[in-house]
């Protein structure tokens, strides 16, 4: 039966010593008190003696490793073809660990992450690992969508501008709205008010002007002219995905003669005063009758507004011209009662700011209409 | 010949100079009468509803608590009293309205309201409310006294109650064995709060000095010499240079603070017929007694009104730790190379080489042992004045180290098993790191090396790391790096560049490993973390980990084997997180690092129930941290000694990789 030489501690606190050398080899005789092996710690070298005559059968360790203290360091047999005692327990695996079919950790994070299940992807080993759940997210996964060229976009602003790169916040609503990225995103909203101010207004204004027809939507319209100049986003458009800040306000306005539509042009209308303003519209208007319109006359406008109170209509949704973003549509009153609403494009402005210019038009603004 | 003070002169005492008191009755009962005057004056305080907490006074014991301090005349004398101190410091400071103003909750206070009447500060003056806490502490400012060679000595002041308490003994033992300039005095009143001294103290007083070979004295306070046998101990402790007891015989007249006296009357009527300062008063002319009485009551009138008018102490705002700003960290060359145990050796000889203030304490480090761990090895050859193999006293070498901390020295403690630690708890816990944040003028230098850890089959009482213990000591410094830090820059940083009580653990299974930093990089230190850039918390540098492993001490080289487990069988991508600064925690370096990872796992070697990781796992979760969280620890229970026990209970590689893959 052979028996163990164990691997000496030489310090109380070194649990590891350094295998200088074996002084014996395999199959070699060897007499009690021979040295066998030299081992040594931080601070002392050792030498390992038989304990007693015998044969090596197996030595441990090779020349200069760590070596566990009280480990078995040299078998020694009675003869020379003994076999060492294999009664080491089996090395215990760890549940679920190594030895089974468990995918890696690295597998199940991206099969998490991907919200995968591992039973629907083959391994191509024992274990299911990561470059399977790749191999299987590559032939899976939904076509990449081919990366569309910038469709040409049809027209461009006919009224000077500037271009510039839209900042983050409103790029973000515009790729909110992005199928629209080269078509408006026309969206309506609306606000009720009570047209009375408005009508006194107007009036007032009539008389001191001697003007012969009431000029509430011309004065409406100028108030918008004045607050789309103070405020440009109400006066811009997207190009080619950037925003394009109109350098003039030139206000569209329904006029319908004939059964027709026509939407004349009052070119910078924000140099303007409201007088100006109002003949402007009445002389447009009375070319639009007289079908003296030039196509010059109906180009350019950057903001616009619609009436259709005469008919009278109660609400109406107008259609946005063309790198137009806010168009305002007035109605007629009912019972003391009007809506005044808006169209304009989301990709531009938002619902509050196209509410609070619409809100700004429910009542007329003296000092913003005569500053000028 | 001294001249006769007058009553006008007498009661000019400013706190800025230690009065000068003359052996003559007019002074000594003129003294005496103003200590007895304050401390009726704070019981009618205390009855009117003006002191701030509890007072304890020294009625009757005036001429006891004066008689050994008056003669501390040297400008390095320094004094440790106790809860009963209002004599002792008014002979020392002279400072009526700071103390008033003190024991108020003043602005005014000579510690500006943070003491109280337990817990003075002053010049050379220290108390405490723990019962012979500062005996030890004592000892060690008596051995820096010694080594710095210029003279002065220390009083230790203590009651007979204090008898039973383990640390006077250490303290008389280390006293006598160093041979120290320390002057234990033992106010004998007989009583400890209301029990009788002998319902506590068994055998002789004088035979407790007489057995550690001290020069000892016994004298009572109504003697005709008290003043003058008083000042002979005082005198031969400071002519030899060596340790002495004395014992002061006396009475208290009062109760132990407010209400809590259960002595007859008959007692009592006794106490008050022997009251020497009654008696010494006796021995004036009517006239004149009376004339330094009426002088006396003024003086105290105006001191308190002058404490009165102090506004309530208030901070400006209250310390988020005791800490301060961090100052500047100094870059230095990385020592490189040998194993921890060098490397720490080789830190303590450049030290000692280059700071003669260094010194350290600890047991068996004499050469040739060097330590139980080899890690102080051949340093009491280069420098036996300085490193002192002490006796088997940790309480008492933990508090010799305050005292040489706060006597101006850098100390450094070496506790052979962290598992002692707890030995010199109260001593950490209730003294150093409680006088710098209450005392302006005091720093506790001090570091507490502790061989700790488990794995070596060593058992329940000498294998455990008390980290969690210390991190939940407020201002209680704790260190614990690994084999991949600086070893020898933490150490040198922590006793030479930061001046707060530390403790610096060492685990014994790291002292063999080699001291490589292996790829580790800093993380940058937060601004807001003290000490951060002193005592760095290292990454082993992955940009998008799977999982993060937080670890430090001894659990390092485990988690680099599992990390390396994970890497390879599992292709997870592993982080490493090795912090060095357990406590103040390193908390936004490591929440400026760590937030956005997935999944977290602290592994700890100590039981996970209160521990570190449970502080950085809730500090994550306060900054938002949403990803996973696991701690990986021993259960609460002792470790058992067989190493197949032992492995079973402590956290292994096995056990960390089935827990963390149990994250997936």
């Amino acid at each position: 039966m052979p028996r163990p030489i164990h691997v000496p501690r030489i310090n109380n606190n070194d649990d590891e010593v350094k295998l200088i050398a074996f002084l014996v080899s395999p199959g070699e005789a060897v007499k009690s008190g021979q040295a066998v092996a030299e081992v040594e710690s931080e601070k002392a070298t050792v030498v390992v003696e038989a304990e007693e005559d015998g044969f090596v059968i197996e030595t441990s360790g090779t020349q200069g490793q760590m070596l566990d203290v009280g480990a078995v360091l040299l078998w020694l047999g009675e003869t020379p073809d003994e076999t060492v005692p294999q009664n080491d327990p089996a090395p215990q695996s760890v549940d679920g660990q190594a030895g089974t079919d468990r995918p890696t950790a690295g597998a199940l994070a991206l099969i998490g992450k991907h919200g995968l299940s591992a039973v629907d992807i083959p391994a191509a080993g024992a274990r299911l690992k990561v470059s399977d759940v790749e191999a299987f997210l590559s032939g899976n996964a939904p076509p990449a969508e081919p990366e569309r060229p910038p469709a040409p976009q049809f027209g461009a602003p006919d009224a000077g501008g500037k271009s510039t790169e839209f900042s983050a916040y409103e790029a973000a609503m515009l790729h909110s709205v992005s199928w629209h990225a080269h078509e408006a995103a026309a969206t309506y909203l609306e606000a009720a008010y009570d047209e009375a101010d408005w009508q006194a207004f107007a009036q007032g204004f009539r008389d001191r002007h001697g003007l012969l027809s009431s000029p509430l939507v011309p004065l409406m319209a100028y108030q918008l002219v004045r607050h789309a100049s103070d405020n440009p986003d109400l006066n811009s458009t997207v190009h080619n995905g950037r925003k394009f800040v109109y350098d003039r306000v030139n206000l569209g306005f329904t006029v319908h003669i004939g059964g027709k539509l026509f939407l004349p042009v009052i070119h910078e209308a924000d140099g303007m005063n409201a007088r100006e303003f109002v003949d402007a519209f009445a002389g447009l208007h009375r070319s639009a009758m007289r079908g003296k319109l030039q196509p010059a006359d109906m180009k350019g406008a950057t903001i616009a507004i619609s009436s259709m109170a005469r008919w009278p209509v109660l609400r109406h949704m107008p259609i946005l011209p063309p790198f137009v973003s806010l168009m305002v549509a007035h109605s007629a009153p009912q019972d003391g009662r009007s809506i005044l609403g808006a169209t304009y494009d989301h990709r531009v402005l938002d619902g509050a700011a196209a509410f609070q210019a619409l809100n700004h038009l429910t009542s007329p603004d003296d000092k913003e209409i005569t500053s000028k | 010949m001294v001249s006769e003070p007058t009553a006008e002169t007498r009661p000019g005492f400013d706190g800025r100079s230690k009065p000068e008191l003359p052996l003559d009755p007019a002074a000594l009962y003129g003294f005496g009468h103003l200590i007895r005057g304050s401390e009726e004056t704070l019981l009618d305080l205390f009855s009117k509803g003006q002191l701030s907490g509890t007072t304890h006074t020294c009625l009757g014991q005036e001429l006891c608590q004066m008689g050994v301090v008056r003669a501390l005349n040297h400008d390095r004398d320094a004094i440790f009293s106790n809860h009963r101190n209002h004599g002792h410091f008014l002979t020392y400071s002279g400072d009526f309205a700071g103390l008033f103003a003190e024991i108020m909750g003043r602005e005014a206070g000579v510690c500006g309201g943070h003491g109280g009447s337990q817990h003075l500060a002053y010049r050379g003056f220290h108390s405490s409310g723990v019962q012979g806490g500062m005996t030890a502490i004592a000892v060690g400012e008596a051995l820096a006294r010694k080594q710095d060679g210029a003279g002065g000595i220390v009083a230790v002041i203590i009651g007979d109650g204090t008898l039973g308490q383990g640390l006077v003994y250490e303290s008389l033992n280390l006293a006598g064995v160093w041979d120290v300039p320390v002057l234990f005095v033992v106010e004998n009143n007989s009583i400890a709060q209301t029990t009788p001294t002998d319902m506590t103290t068994a055998g002789s007083l004088t035979a407790r000095g007489e057995a550690f070979g001290i020069q000892t004295w016994r004298v009572s306070d109504d003697a005709p010499d008290f003043f003058e046998r008083a000042e002979a101990a005082v005198d031969a402790v400071r002519k030899t240079g060596s340790p002495g007891f004395l014992v002061i015989d006396t009475m208290r007249l009062g109760p132990h603070s407010k209400g809590d006296d259960l002595r007859g009357s008959e007692e009592m009527d006794a106490i008050r017929a022997r009251d020497p300062l009654t008696r010494l008063g006796e021995r004036l002319p009517d006239a004149e007694r009376q004339a330094i009485e009426k002088s006396n009551a003024d003086f105290l009138k105006a001191a308190v009104d002058e404490a009165m008018q102090s506004p309530p102490a208030q901070f400006d705002e209250v310390p988020l730790h005791p800490f301060g700003p961090n100052q500047p960290v100094q870059a230095k060359t990385v020592q490189v190379g040998g194993t921890v145990r060098q490397a720490l050796n080789a830190a303590l000889h450049r030290m000692l080489e280059q700071s003669p203030e260094v010194i350290l304490l600890g047991e068996d480090l004499h050469d040739p042992y060097g330590g139980a761990f080899k890690v102080s090895e051949r340093l009491t050859t280069a420098y036996p004045d300085r490193v002192l193999s002490t006796p088997i006293s940790e309480a008492g070498i933990v508090g010799a180290g305050i005292g040489l901390a706060m006597a101006g020295k850098r100390p450094i403690v070496e506790i052979m098993f962290a598992d002692f630690l707890s030995l010199g708890m109260d001593q950490i816990y209730n003294h150093a790191v409680k006088f710098p944040p209450l005392f302006d003028e005091v720093t506790v230098p001090l570091v507490i090396r502790a061989a700790c850890g488990g794995g070596r089959g060593y058992g329940a009482t000498h294998s455990q790391t008390p980290e969690s213990l210390c991190a939940s000591v407020p201002g209680l410094t704790v260190i614990y790096g690994s084999h991949r830090h600086d070893a020898g820059g933490l150490l040198e940083n922590a006793v030479l560049n930061w001046d707060h009580p530390t403790v610096f653990f060492e685990h014994k299974l790291l002292y063999s490993r080699p001291n490589e930093p292996d790829g580790y990089k800093a993380l940058a230190a937060h601004a807001s973390d003290p000490a951060a850039g002193l005592f760095p918390t290292l990454q082993n540098g992955r940009d998008e980990p799977d999982i993060t492993i937080i670890a430090y001490g001894g659990m390092a080289p485990l988690v680099e084997v599992v990390a390396e487990e994970l890497e390879r069988e599992e292709e997870l991508s592993v982080e490493i997180i090795l912090p060095s600064l357990i406590a103040p925690l390193p908390r936004n370096t490591l929440i400026a690092a760590l937030s956005d990872r997935p999944r977290i796992v602290l592994a700890e070697e100590s039981p996970t129930e209160f521990g570190v990781g449970a502080e950085i796992a809730a500090s994550l979760a306060e900054a938002g941290f949403d990803g996973h969280i696991l701690r990986v620890g021993p259960p609460p229970v002792p470790i058992p000694s067989a190493r197949s026990l032992e492995e079973q209970v402590l956290p292994d590689r096995d056990r960390l990789i089935a827990e963390i893959l149990e994250m997936f």
